[in-house]
């Protein structure tokens, strides 16, 4: 078998501008918010978002960077902590593509 | 499943259809009904933290998380995890992801923080709160980002 093990650094290596991202986890439960950073810092934009399908922090995030050009999801709020502010400023605003399986 | 899209029942005459124009409404192919086709999610990457991994790519995560659909769906897979160990067992309560599945593992300890990772750290309430509080404002909230990408 293939030695699949990787250090964070070379996970760049998969991420582009405009790919279709998936966010593993929901709410506040397991976002895989180490490779959020890293995609947030790799300074690929325009992406569409997937939540999975109850979205969270790590989606909220990505919103708040101006780095999503649509997200398409069931629900994706901060469990008690409330909605999803971000997501609701640039829905609002129409800065973003809501995609709703509501 | 590799198809296209799945017939749904019961949107017609909601305002679904309105907010979701991609979605379609077919005639049933053996009856006089209508139903609502909904196009398949392919994405090209997901992003996934996870309990623990092995250098195969097997992953062990939640059985209440629907990463395991995800990754089936996805055309690559980067999984984070908490564990790296020589051979993954099954867990109670938990669902291994074949490694078939998985491009990368990467050991991250602390990944999924300031969000929970049952049974390693619970969900990081100061900085949650402090995320919120940020967010209030798109000025705030930059520098906030300016801090967490730092």
């Amino acid at each position: 078998m293939p030695d699949k093990l990787i250090p964070l650094g070379k996970t760049r290596a998969f991420f582009q501008s405009g790919s279709t991202v998936a966010i593993g986890g929901q709410s506040v439960f397991l976002n895989p918010m180490g490779l959020i950073k890293e995609l947030a810092k790799s300074g690929c934009n325009s992406l569409n978002l997937v939540a999975s399908p109850v979205g969270g922090l790590g989606i909220d995030l990505l919103i708040g960077a101006g780095l999503v050009e649509s997200v398409e999801f069931a629900q994706i709020s901060l469990w008690e902590y409330g909605l999803a502010p971000n997501l609701r400023r640039y829905a609002e605003s129409g800065r973003i593509k809501p995609r709703e399986h509501a | 499943m590799g198809l296209p899209f799945l017939p749904v029942r019961g949107l017609i005459g909601t305002d679904y259809l309105r907010i979701r124009p991609d979605f379609q409404i077919i005639k049933n192919p053996y009856g006089d009904d209508e139903l609502v086709a909904i196009p398949a999610i392919k994405p090209d990457l997901l992003l996934m933290h996870a309990y623990k991994a092995d250098r195969s790519g097997n992953v062990l995560t939640d059985k209440r998380e629907s990463d395991p659909l995800l990754a089936r769906a996805a055309e690559h897979v980067i999984a984070t995890a908490e564990e790296i160990v020589p051979a993954l067992e099954p867990e109670a309560d938990k669902v291994i992801i074949p490694g078939i599945y998985i491009d990368a593992v990467v050991h991250l300890p602390g990944g999924a923080k300031p969000t929970a990772c049952p049974g390693y750290y619970e969900i990081q309430d100061e900085e949650i709160r402090r995320y919120l509080q940020a967010a209030r404002t798109p000025e705030t909230f930059a520098r906030y980002l300016e801090e967490f990408l730092a």
